[in-house]
């Protein structure tokens, strides 16, 4: 059993609170990403997870056990680095051994780990090779090697992909998925791109300016964000965010812009008469639609990806970004009227940007 | 000649003029002085390998060669391994206020020689802050501090002030160096379970180990050349206790104007010099990556 539970963690530098009551659950096995903006908090916070940062309050229970005090050496982690962190002046082979020398395994039993465990990565050509021999993804597999062979209670990752190409990335990002699920290890991840956060996670824990803002697996935050940051965070082309003013006709609620545009809106019954709410609308929640009644579109940039039309535009003076796949109709230089799925749009407090459900 | 090569000729001139007029020349002209016999004026008279045959039947020549292998032993083997200590404290931020103790290691290495020599001669003469100290501590109000009078142990208080005043300057260069390693992997040491023991023996010191050698290399001419602080704390004296080669070099050659026997003596220092660093690289060659 590895579970890890972050009770009311706060992190003050010099007087200053940079991450505020920070409350996780991580259960075992589980596969934990750690999203935000640079400069949120999410590598002091793994930093502080792995005992590198003091943790100046809240409690970090491993394993049940309050663990704020137990030195980084101690606590049975191991992570990766954006930067890989390979010790130069090692081989390959002397890379991953590192940490179970100074276990001070048995030579043999050392030997067969870190030969598997290169197996596994597909570095065993590699074993005599110094790191500035290898390629970026090299490194990245030696750094994963060093991690994997202690065979440690949790994994930390740090932005571990953000040095790699684009195709390399993908490859790693699934043999880091499989090897997680293979070796069933607590696992970490922090990162800032969302299609790894969603694409690796079991759960993600998404943050801003120090907060832990949602919580849930990726399914939960991207269709239920609780606010606006959410809802935009994740997702890409971003959500449409439309202004408006409910109106009850009746009983029944709908949208109606400043340029008196009405936008049909999923009936929640909190709702009330003349409430300043913002619609959100993903822009694959949009259809394109041959009846002129529909919303007509004023394109301002088109991008043909392949799989899909991905139109930023507007609508009156609404901004929206819309996507569709190719087999819906889209004739370039002809109207493009739209509908959208009313039970799949987002309301907002314009207030407090917090989700209204 | 292309224009290519013109204007590298160009650029090389002034230093190339620089090191041949001050460096080359001069040892050449030492060289051939050694050769004869001349006090400085008149015409040099050729005088074989005759003044070579001296040094080395010499017996104070020969303990001015002891004296420097010490003090290249002091630097290479106390020098270097106390600044590669403290800077590694410094570095991992093992003791408080770091900034402040990076000043006081540093502070001897800026100090004037003279002031350093003058200093130290007050410390360590006869009445001097050291002797005192003895003299409390054994509570004995006639002991007399004989650390000059004997030729065994004249050189140790020189030794301990090079340690004081040059351990400074490798202590700055290993924490320059240190300080361009990558964090990143320092803590994945840490996160291996390496102990700060095992840090710097397993990752600091070996990335390191260049820079050591550089620094072997400065401490041996340096200590070769070693001359300023000894002639004025004691000036090679009393009688020939604390000569160093320089020394007897200077003494014969501005003192007695006996050019040709102080030139031998420099030829023999620049060889020995030259012999040792070549010995240094040979033996360390493979620690050094390309």
């Amino acid at each position: 059993m590895s579970t890890m539970v972050l009770k009311n963690i706060k992190k003050n530098y010099d007087g200053v609170e940079v991450l505020h009551d920070i409350n996780v659950e991580i259960n075992d096995g589980e596969f934990v990403v750690l999203i935000g903006e640079s400069g949120c908090g999410k590598s002091t916070l793994l930093r502080m997870i792995c005992g590198l940062e003091d943790i100046s309050s809240g409690e970090l229970l491993l394993d049940g056990v309050v663990s704020n005090e137990v030195s980084p050496q101690k606590r049975d982690m191991s992570m990766v680095f954006q930067s890989y962190a390979l010790y130069p002046h090692m081989n390959v082979y002397d890379n991953i051994a590192y940490g179970l020398k100074i276990q001070k395994m048995p030579k043999d039993e050392m030997d067969e780990k870190v030969r598997a465990a290169a197996k596994l990565l597909n570095i065993d050509k590699y074993l005599d090779r110094l790191p500035k021999n290898l390629s970026g993804g090299q490194r990245q597999r030696v750094s994963m090697g060093r991690a994997i062979v202690r065979e440690p209670n949790f994994f930390l990752f740090d932005e571990p992909l953000s040095n790699l190409d684009a195709k390399l990335r993908v490859v790693m990002r699934n043999e880091i998925k499989s090897l997680q699920k293979r070796l069933k290890t607590t696992t970490v991840y922090v990162t800032h791109d969302q299609i790894e956060a969603m694409t690796m996670a079991d759960k993600v824990v998404l943050m801003d300016a120090g907060y832990a803002v949602q919580i849930g697996t990726p399914e939960e935050l991207y269709d239920q964000p609780n606010s606006i940051f959410t809802a935009s965070f994740l997702g890409a082309p971003n959500i449409s965010l439309i202004n408006g003013t409910i109106k009850l006709e009746d009983g029944i609620p709908s949208l109606y812009t400043k340029d008196k545009i009405k936008f049909p809106i999923r009936n929640i019954s909190s709702l009330e008469d003349g409430q300043e709410v913002i619609l959100g609308i993903r822009p694959r929640d949009f259809h394109s639609s041959s009846n002129v009644n529909d919303f007509l579109v004023q394109i301002n940039v088109h991008e043909y990806t392949g799989a899909e039309n991905v139109i930023y535009g507007q609508i009156g003076e609404n901004k929206v970004n819309i996507a569709f796949s190719r087999k819906e109709r889209f004739i370039k230089n002809e109207d493009l009227h739209v509908t959208y799925e009313v039970e799949k749009t987002h309301i907002f407090c314009a207030k407090t940007q917090k989700s209204i459900r | 000649m292309s224009s290519n090569k013109k204007t590298y000729w160009v650029f090389l001139m002034p230093a190339l003029l620089v090191y041949v007029l001050s460096i080359a020349l001069p040892i050449l002209y030492a060289f051939i002085i050694s050769f004869t016999n001349w006090n400085g004026f008149g015409t040099p008279e050729f005088a074989g390998i005759a003044h070579y045959v001296t040094a080395f039947n010499d017996p104070i020549f020969w303990f001015s060669v002891r004296n420097n292998v010490l003090i290249i032993l002091v630097s290479v083997f106390v020098q270097i391994p106390l600044g590669f200590f403290l800077a590694y404290f410094l570095y991992r931020k093992l003791i408080k206020f770091p900034a402040f103790f990076e000043s006081v290691i540093f502070f001897p290495t800026v100090l004037s020689t003279v002031i350093v020599g003058l200093l130290f001669n007050s410390i360590f003469s006869s009445s001097g802050a050291v002797e005192q100290i003895i003299k409390m501590i054994i509570n004995d109000p006639i002991f007399r501090m004989n650390i000059y009078g004997s030729k065994d142990t004249a050189i140790v208080p020189l030794l301990f002030v090079m340690i004081w005043m040059y351990t400074g300057t490798f202590f700055i260069i290993f924490l320059a160096n240190m300080q361009r390693l990558s964090n990143d992997m320092i803590e994945a040491a840490v996160l291996d379970g390496a102990t700060e023991f095992q840090i710097m023996k397993n990752i600091v010191w070996p990335n390191l180990i260049p820079i050591a050698i550089v620094c072997s290399i400065f401490a041996i001419t340096g200590s070769l050349k070693s001359f300023d602080l000894i002639w004025v704390i004691t000036e090679g004296g009393p009688s020939y206790y604390t000569e160093v080669m320089a020394s007897v070099m200077f003494k014969h050659a501005m003192v007695y104007y006996k050019y040709g026997y102080g030139s031998a003596i420099a030829i023999i220092t620049i060889v020995s010099g030259v012999l040792l660093i070549i010995t240094l690289k040979k033996l360390t060659n493979k620690y050094v990556q390309e």
